[in-house]
């Protein structure tokens, strides 16, 4: 680890924050040069045509491609040029089809081959641009046949770094045989069943006609989402375990509800339910608690800095940059980890249903008394403060959080879907089938029909006061 | 299944090796982190700062006017177990602050995460 970011590990809070403006200008900057300095492949800017000419590049046009940028002085388009290189090898030697049984190893290799051709290249070539491996002039014959060697060299090399074409050499994949093969689709299938559609995949919740007369699943997919299909357009997976018994085994602990399922064919609607949503809160965090304490925690940043591979900190910075400069951004990169951490486990935490602002908590504590688990654990201090003296008041206030509770199930968490809408606000089911269609042209800022020909509800928040008031007439 | 491994399905990089998965995963959460906070002001990037620098203060008074039921939570609940014997000591009221925070002053959060979700599939999909 270098002194800087020995420095920056020791460092106490930093008071300074940055301002819009500066992270406005990082932002242009970004997009000036997208995924130039961005940690391996991801990269949310849309592909460009430069970017995707240099990604279908062969290993020996990467490594000329790499060596013209090195002379440049491109340093941008060098670090790209080696992310999209480290990412092509480690793609090649992970695909199913490339017969390794030593990905990592064979990735150092093919890496340092590449590299190795790299400066080789560069070593060979006094001048820049270089246009191919034969560019060379005025060689002498020693210099002509030392060339030769290495052209020789480079060929076995960059053979072993060859990146599989297309299906020919791709062997499909499970995902990709559940998501387009369309046969089988039609088998018997009813709630527990672990199904595909359209590349998702998940357990259905629910089966209930639309106004259509077509069979349609509701079905919970492995982000928490819920999503509505046709039966005959859904593939049951749990039906293809030659295909898919790895796919399937990972899936079922997507939920802790699922996560006790061995056996779709014994799976009830009851046994779907039967773990109330404070179990599955509990679930969640024990599951991901420490990953996210970690993220503040000496060793976990320690670890990001001694890790070779890792640049995720150093995100957009360059040599060109002061030491100061590279911490300010460190810091920033740093802070929107954070916060991009953060997101991702509140959003985990509305998949089940419940907002962490749950004060704001109109879900978690009527469900956990619902389920007889009793109340949720309180803290000591608090319930002291407010016991006997308070009673009357807290009755009061207990019947003011009912009626909050009631309306608060309108305010629609990310993924819910208008059956789960009615189940919950207490209204038969059937009532939903019945009503449904008429839905997106009555409430059109609330409901959408969908492609597979049900309707969804089409934003998560609350619903119109219209909607609200015509749903509650139902009950 | 855990966060990481719920994503990693979702990118449908399962088989990357880990090293390459804690790149994405690391990529992902950075440019989610990125979108967000190209919606924030100065006075809620401080507060943010703030808050995940361990400023009780700060924490407290953010607790106490955005979530003052926070202690009745499962979520602070859970955070709380064990915290006694954390080596770390990192504070459940900063955990819980760090993830409330993020979800009171994001109204697109669901939409913003999708998107970049979406986005950095598709780049990983183009290198396939």
């Amino acid at each position: 680890m270098s002194e800087k970011e020995t420095a920056l590990l020791q460092r106490p809070a930093e008071p300074e924050h940055h301002g819009t403006e500066y992270l406005e200008a990082q932002f242009a900057q970004h997009d000036e040069a997208p995924a130039a300095e961005a940690p391996a492949v991801a990269e949310a800017q849309p592909e460009q045509p430069e970017d995707a000419r240099l990604n279908s590049l062969s290993g020996e046009e990467l490594a000329i491609e790499l060596v013209n940028a090195i002379e440049s002085k491109d340093t941008l388009r060098a670090d790209k040029l080696n992310a999209i290189a480290s990412h092509k090898i480690m793609e090649m030697v992970t695909d199913p089809s490339y017969d390794t049984k030593d990905a990592d190893g064979e990735y150092e290799t093919k890496l340092t081959n590449f590299h190795a051709i790299v400066q080789e290249l560069l070593e060979t070539n006094t001048d820049a641009p270089v246009e191919t491996p034969a560019a060379t002039v005025e060689e002498t014959p020693e210099e002509q046949a030392e060339r030769a060697a290495l052209t020789s060299h480079f060929g076995n090399a960059l053979q072993q770094f060859k990146i599989p074409e297309q299906a020919d050499d791709i062997v499909v994949t499970a995902p990709e045989v559940a998501s387009t093969t369309p046969e089988a689709s039609t088998v018997e299938l009813g709630v527990g069943a672990y199904v595909s559609f359209e590349g998702r995949e998940g357990f259905v919740q629910d089966v209930f006609t639309n106004g259509s007369g077509d069979v349609m699943f509701e079905i919970l997919d492995t982000s928490g989402e819920l999503f509505f299909a046709r039966k005959e357009n859904v593939k049951d997976l749990d039906a293809d375990e030659d295909d898919a018994e790895a796919l399937v085994a990972a899936p079922l602990e997507a939920t802790p509800v699922e996560a006790e399922v061995t056996d779709s064919s014994e799976v009830t609607e009851a046994d779907a339910e039967k773990k109330s949503r404070v179990e599955r809160v509990k679930d969640w965090f024990g599951k991901n608690k420490e990953a996210h304490k970690d993220k503040f925690s000496t060793a976990y940043w320690a670890a990001r800095f001694s890790t070779a591979w890792n640049s995720m900190l150093d995100y957009r910075t360059n040599e060109d940059m002061s030491d100061a400069e590279i911490d300010r951004i460190r810091n920033i990169n740093r802070k929107s980890f954070i916060i991009g951490s953060a997101a991702i486990g509140v959003l985990g935490l509305i998949g089940l249903g419940v907002s962490i602002n749950e004060s704001i908590n109109a879900d978690t504590a009527p469900v956990g008394n619902a389920d007889g688990l009793g109340a949720l654990a309180p803290d000591p201090n608090s319930l002291e403060a407010t016991a006997a003296a308070n009673a009357a008041a807290e009755a009061a206030q207990h019947a003011a959080e009912a009626e909050a509770a009631t309306t608060a199930l309108f305010d629609i968490p990310r993924g819910q879907g208008g059956l789960e809408l009615f189940k919950n606000l207490g209204i038969d089911p059937s009532q939903w089938a019945a009503n449904a269609p008429n839905f997106p042209s009555m409430f059109p800022n609330d409901f959408v029909a969908m492609d597979g020909g049900g309707v969804g509800i089409k934003h998560s928040g609350w619903i119109s006061p219209e909607a609200q008031e015509f749903i509650k007439s139902l009950r | 299944m855990s966060e990481d491994d719920q994503l990693i399905a979702e990118l449908e990089i399962q088989n990357l090796a880990p090293e390459a998965q804690q790149r994405v995963l690391d990529a992902l959460r950075l440019q989610i982190g990125e979108a967000l906070v190209s919606g924030f002001d100065e006075a809620q990037l401080a507060e943010y700062q703030a808050i995940i620098d361990n400023d009780t203060e700060v924490i407290t008074k953010w607790l106490a006017d955005n979530a003052p039921d926070y202690k009745n939570t499962v979520a602070y609940e859970q955070l709380s177990e064990g915290y006694d014997g954390d080596p770390e000591s990192v504070s459940p009221d900063k955990v819980f602050a760090y993830m409330a925070w993020v979800e009171k002053n994001s109204p697109g959060l669901a939409e913003t995460v999708a998107r970049v979700k979406a986005d950095v599939k598709a780049n990983i999909d183009s290198y396939k």
